[in-house]
């Protein structure tokens, strides 16, 4: 009976269990709670709030869903869904060689030889989402997610009216400024406020609102930091109908909101077709590190709009881009451990990422209101906060702050040029930070 | 364009100590680059929208294609208890079936008073198909 009663207690005292409810062994108690397994008790409590929300309340589920259950994986104790694979060579002890030219060693892994000395050659399999996640650390993912959203988009609405870039331009502000605003926080003198150049600019892309281009930019630059800014940026992509509208009303007047534009003209199918190549060979040549984003993003529009290469353009913008949202989800996800996760810093990066937003969306409404200015009242400027990529949302977001001032007005396919040029806006802002930080 | 020299030279101009400065500089630099780009697109897109598109060519084609919008001819009958909903969706169904190129008119729509209820009639056809 003692038997089984121990063998029961020696499976529970070695069960995932058993490992939630201790702590960390070194530092203060929060860095204890977070190295501990209580740290990955909060943050499956964390991943069960995000699946909450994504079924609940469909915050963006297509992504926030694998997020929160890769996170959930990565927390349960003992799992190894995320453990690196280890190809490494160990020198044998000198009692281990002394057993090997006796013949007695036990090998558990295969001996090499090099210049005279024995080394293991120890080799452990990965877990299966440390292998997926190899797609995030060599950007792979996020290009082959804008060769998709090339496919599906229709940049139509931008190149009848070419001033739209200016409006996508004018949004990536909030990248910026909070790239500026992290580094000062590094001024306050508390090491734990402070960020390096390369975190900070990672910090500030979440205010692109485009949520490949922060994780293609983080895995990159930071990617220590990847689990909190790609929740950061998922979360607040899918807030966009909350953060933007308070933003917009104050910075425009009722007169400013009312506008109604004139209708877009029509554009014809060569200019369409011309325009991913030439997008392709103006931004790549003016900046070489944006290629990988700008350049998938215009091949799937070059797909869609040649018309020649249908099932090609149906799989880029169906099931790729299907199994590349679950490949690089459930991997983001599952770099929110509870030793990364649980920090200050995360607190702090959710914070600078709502700034990012709302400067973005200040930013694209203030040049709206420029160009309203300059046209003698023809723009609305509303249209400018859909600059922030988070496409269609933003653009949803300016048709119905819109609609509140005049029912009959129907900005939307107008706010659908700074919405795809900020896609473009927000590649570009990447690639500038990339070479400036890389 | 090479950034990398650009922000080389404007953290050496700031001295490495002034934080802000460099990141100010990153700011002004990040900003110049991407608006540089985007209007660089947008000109290229002006011209080009200039180029192919004129205002009058539209309103002319405009015009020419509108007798092409001509009512057809006879008129279809119908039952009168038969909605205008319903005959929408009768000639879009009989659209949507026909092979590519071949184009059918639905000259008349009447009811027809089978046996079976037509949505059982369909159930069984469907249950029955494999077979």
């Amino acid at each position: 009976m003692d038997a089984i009663l121990k063998a029961i207690s020696d499976i529970w005292n070695e069960s995932g269990y058993m490992k939630l409810f201790t702590l960390g062994s070194e530092g203060s108690i929060l860095e204890r709670i977070a190295t501990g397994g209580a740290g990955n008790l909060i943050m499956i409590v964390i991943a069960c709030v995000l699946i909450y929300l994504a079924i609940k309340k469909e915050f963006e589920p297509l992504l926030l869903l694998p997020i929160a259950f890769g996170m959930l994986l990565v927390n349960l104790p003992l799992g190894g869904v995320m453990n690196q694979q280890i190809n490494s060579l160990v020198p044998l002890t000198g009692e281990e060689l002394v057993q090997l030219r006796q013949g007695i060693l036990a090998q558990s892994y295969p001996i090499l030889e090099i210049n005279g000395s024995y080394y293991w050659q120890r080799f452990e399999t990965g877990g299966l989402l440390w292998y997926l996640y190899q797609g995030v650390k060599y950007g792979i993912y996020p290009p082959l997610i804008f060769l998709g959203i090339g496919a599906m988009t229709d940049f139509g609405p931008l190149i009848a009216n070419p001033k739209s870039f200016l409006l996508g331009a004018a949004a990536q502000f909030g990248i910026f400024a909070t790239f500026f605003g992290a580094v000062a926080l590094g001024l306050t003198g508390n090491p734990s406020l402070a960020f390096t150049e390369q975190q900070a600019a990672s910090i500030g892309i979440i205010g692109g609102a485009d949520g490949p281009t922060a994780i293609w930019l983080t895995s990159k630059l930071a990617p220590e930091l990847l689990g909190p800014i790609a929740v950061a940026a998922y979360s607040y992509m899918a807030l966009v109908p909350i953060i933007q509208p308070p933003i917009m009303r104050l910075l425009t007047t009722k007169k400013e909101r009312s506008v109604v534009m004139e209708q877009l003209r029509p554009v014809s199918k060569t200019e369409k077709i011309l325009f991913p190549i030439f997008v392709t060979i103006i931004v790549v040549l003016l900046l070489p590190s944006a290629a990988p984003l700008v350049g998938m993003l215009m091949l799937g529009n070059l797909f869609r709009e040649s018309g020649v290469v249908d099932r090609i353009f149906r799989t880029a913008q169906n099931e790729l881009m299907n199994i590349v949202t679950i490949f690089i989800g459930i991997t983001v996800g599952a770099t929110a451990n509870a030793a990364t996760f649980l920090q200050p810093r995360t607190l702090l990066i959710i914070v600078l990422g709502l700034l990012a937003f709302a400067f973005g969306t200040a930013g694209g409404v203030l040049l709206g209101k420029l160009m309203y200015y300059l046209t003698g009242g023809k723009v609305n400027p509303l249209i400018g906060s859909a600059g922030v990529s988070a496409v269609p949302m933003a653009a949803r977001v300016s048709q119905k702050v819109g609609q509140q001032e005049n029912p009959d007005n129907f900005l939307l396919m107008h706010a659908m040029g700074p919405n795809v040029a900020g896609v473009i806006g927000s590649a570009v802002a990447a690639g500038v930070l990339l070479t400036l930080f890389g | 364009m090479n950034i990398a020299l650009i922000a080389a030279v404007a953290a050496g101009s700031a001295g490495g100590s002034n934080v802000l400065g460099s990141a100010a500089q990153v700011v002004v630099i990040g900003m110049v680059v991407v608006f540089l780009s985007l209007i660089a697109l947008t000109a290229v897109f002006w011209v080009f929208g200039r180029a192919a598109y004129r205002k009058s060519d539209y309103v002319a084609d405009e015009e020419a294609a509108e007798p092409d919008f001509q009512p057809m001819a006879p008129p279809m009958e119908y039952q009168e208890d038969i909605s205008d909903e319903i005959v929408a969706v009768i000639a879009a169904a009989v659209a949507a079936m026909a092979p590519d190129g071949v184009k059918y008119a639905v000259r008349k729509v009447r009811r027809v008073r089978g046996e079976r209820p037509v949505w059982a009639a369909a159930g069984i056809a469907e249950n029955t198909r494999p077979f």
